[in-house]
């Protein structure tokens, strides 16, 4: 007890204060509710987004969404700022999910796509091609083929890359916060976007240029 | 099957770093050299960034007010269970009422807002809520005096008539509820959505800033300069209003000095300036003189060109020519030429009084008097060559400076309003002024790549 929950490193508590969420959250922990519903509105749907696309299902993803929204209520008396709001809620989130993935795969509940080792093959252009839009031959794609195509390409991503990836897309994160959140440093990150973003090219890019050039 | 990559892994990862921005400006420099010169890099480049770009395609979620509820629900829940096992019978009846208490606030205050009819509540802030800007922007009721001293939203001010406002003065203050209510519910339909939105507003504000206001309001109703106090509250709320959101926010930024201080210069800023209307007329009335100077050959074709100009364009070229034919040493006659050419020749004004009295005549009665009122020639001058500034060099704005760049105040006021969605600009106005106005940058430049 008295261990107050530290969002970041010290030096940059100045900085964070410059952050609206910020000062939002500390106005939760002296216990005004109002900021902790706001907060919520602000980021419920980028963090059910994120989630969604790393674990795969959208229930699941909402479920893990109230449990990080829990963990920051249950945190708010010990909140002290040092680093921006969203990075210290996509840290919990990374927390979150990765336990739950951790237990999903112990129970064999699903087949897990992720693997731990970032530099394996990635699944072939036809087995994308068939999970997404079954066993279709090659031709234009329509707007729904390609985002599943776009979703079974970053489903073949691991865990760390993917949720790299999407910090970095959706969230536009910088190098340094996608590292405070996943607890790595910036120059792992600057290599796991790098493979990431390789494999997703080596994915992608073949079958669309298939897909533009329908026999 | 897949093609492999045809550049090294730290190659790649220096342009992906690149790509995310990451680069300081000499790695920057580095990898643009090589993209200049290196089409097996550039093409990798090209490559990286449009599957990137697919991403772009993946659904976003948009879970809505259900997830909200049910997530506040869940922590006030979670609240409870935490409190039930230490608790006695008499710690758990405590227990219960903070629970039963947490669940109100968690719920959005949704047991508060059943218990009180919301329409209560806003009239009996109405006040605030009418002029909720201004009070915001309010530190404490010193402030307004000043403001008042200062004259800056007087009646008297010669932007009195500009303003067309119908001040409100004490008359929200001093109606009863049932004037209120009536007054209310005579707005149009669109005003009282708007007030709707303040209201909202209001209720979102922290409670401590809502008690703030309505001790603010108070000290203003109990002052002995009550009217005049409201008075300067309408026409500073009226003044707020006009405003771009994002220049509220900056003003709200500053020190309650610094805001006293931008307000007067503002205010101090729009006295000078030209009405619409008044600035048509100074526009046409320049190009007027200057092709009046001109040979006519060259006004024919001066007049030929510009009239198959946008009214901008036009402006931007009449103000090209202004700026020559009032530079030193050029546009000036052959025969007006001293012998002396050591010494650079100014050019003839042709504000002359005769030609400023033909301006005059055209203005509208506050260009008139501003004219006018500007004592003597030289003052004179200089009023013109303001409005000369103000209106083919300045790109819109009232002035508040941004850094620098090719795209002006007015267009990206323009961007903020009409090209943004309520929540992109709510984001925006949520952040500190400087990164606001970065990022609205930033947008901009996505939303209109060169």
């Amino acid at each position: 007890m008295g261990n107050r929950v530290r969002a970041g490193g010290s030096s940059a508590e100045l900085n964070a204060l410059g952050d609206p969420d910020v000062r939002l959250m500390l106005q939760v922990r002296d216990g005004n509710a109002a900021a902790f519903e706001e907060l919520m509105r602000r980021y419920q749907n980028r963090l059910v987004t994120v989630l969604e696309h790393l674990v795969g299902k959208r229930g699941q993803a909402e479920d893990l969404a109230q449990e990080v929204f829990l963990r920051v209520y249950r945190a708010r008396e010990s909140y002290v700022p040092g680093s921006k709001f969203s990075t210290w809620l996509f840290t919990i989130a990374n927390n979150v999910a990765a336990n739950s993935l951790r237990s999903r795969s112990r129970r064999r509940e699903v087949q897990v796509t992720s693997n731990d080792d970032d530099d394996r093959e990635p699944a072939t252009l036809d087995q994308l091609a068939q999970a997404a839009s079954g066993l279709m031959p090659t031709r234009q794609l329509d707007k729904a083929e390609l985002r599943d195509v776009v979703r079974a390409a970053l489903e073949t991503l691991s865990e760390r890359q993917r949720l790299a990836v999407l910090l970095c897309k959706f969230e536009d994160m910088s190098y340094a916060d996608i590292a405070a959140a996943m607890d790595m440093s910036p120059k792992a990150i600057k290599s796991l976007l790098a493979r990431a973003r390789d494999n997703l090219r080596e994915i992608l890019e073949p079958y669309l240029q298939r897909g533009d050039r329908p026999t | 099957m897949s093609e492999k990559a045809s550049i090294e892994p730290e190659l790649r990862e220096t342009l992906v770093a690149y790509l995310d921005g990451e680069l300081d400006a000499e790695g920057e420099r580095r990898v643009e050299q090589l993209l200049s010169t290196d089409e097996r890099v550039r093409i990798e480049l090209q490559r990286l960034q449009s599957t990137w770009d697919l991403l772009d395609r993946l659904p976003r979620a948009a879970v809505g007010a259900e997830f909200t509820h049910s997530t506040v629900e869940m922590v006030a829940l979670s609240v409870e269970q935490e409190a039930r096992p230490a608790a006695s019978r008499f710690g758990r009846r405590v227990a219960i009422i903070a629970v039963a208490l947490a669940v109100a606030c968690l719920s959005g205050f949704i047991a508060v807002r059943l218990s009180l009819d919301p329409n209560q509540r806003l009239l009996g802030d109405l006040p605030i809520v009418e002029h909720l800007e201004a009070y915001r922007q309010t530190p404490d009721i010193g402030f307004l005096r000043q403001l008042d001293k200062a004259g800056v939203f007087a009646e008297e001010s010669s932007l009195a008539a500009q303003d067309t406002i119908e001040t409100n003065g004490m008359d929200s203050v001093l109606r009863s509820r049932e004037q209120r209510r009536a007054a209310v519910e005579a707005l149009p339909v669109e005003q009282k959505q708007e007030l709707l939105r303040k209201f909202e507003r209001f209720e979102k504000l922290p409670s401590a800033e809502r008690h703030r206001l309505r001790q603010l309001e108070a000290a203003v109703a109990t002052d002995l300069q009550a009217a005049s106090l409201y008075s300067v509250v309408d026409r500073y709320q009226h003044w707020l209003d006009q405003l771009a959101g994002f220049e509220r926010a900056e003003l709200m930024a500053l020190s309650d000095e610094a805001r006293l201080a931008r307000v007067k210069q503002l205010r101090a800023d729009e006295e000078r300036r030209l009405s619409h209307d008044d600035q048509t007329v100074f526009a046409e009335w320049v190009e007027q003189k200057l092709l009046e100077r001109m040979r006519p050959a060259q006004r024919e074709q001066a007049q030929r060109l510009w009239s198959g100009f946008s009214e901008s364009r036009r402006r931007q070229a009449v103000g090209q020519a202004l700026r020559l034919a009032t530079q030193p040493g050029r546009a000036r006659p052959a025969a007006d030429r001293t012998p002396d050419l050591k010494k650079k020749a100014r050019p003839k004004p042709f504000w002359n009084p005769a030609a400023r009295e033909e301006l005059a005549q055209r203005l509208s009665p506050r260009g008139r008097q501003q004219l006018e009122e500007a004592d003597g020639d030289p003052a004179q001058r200089k009023l013109i060559q303001s409005w000369a500034r103000e209106v083919f060099y300045t790109p819109g704005g009232r002035g508040l400076k941004l850094p620098a760049s090719d795209v002006d105040d007015q267009r990206l006021k323009e961007f903020f309003e009409q090209e943004l969605d309520a929540a992109e600009r709510a984001h925006l106005l949520g952040l500190p002024s400087d990164q606001m106005r970065r990022q609205l940058r930033r947008l901009y430049q996505r939303a209109h790549p060169r």
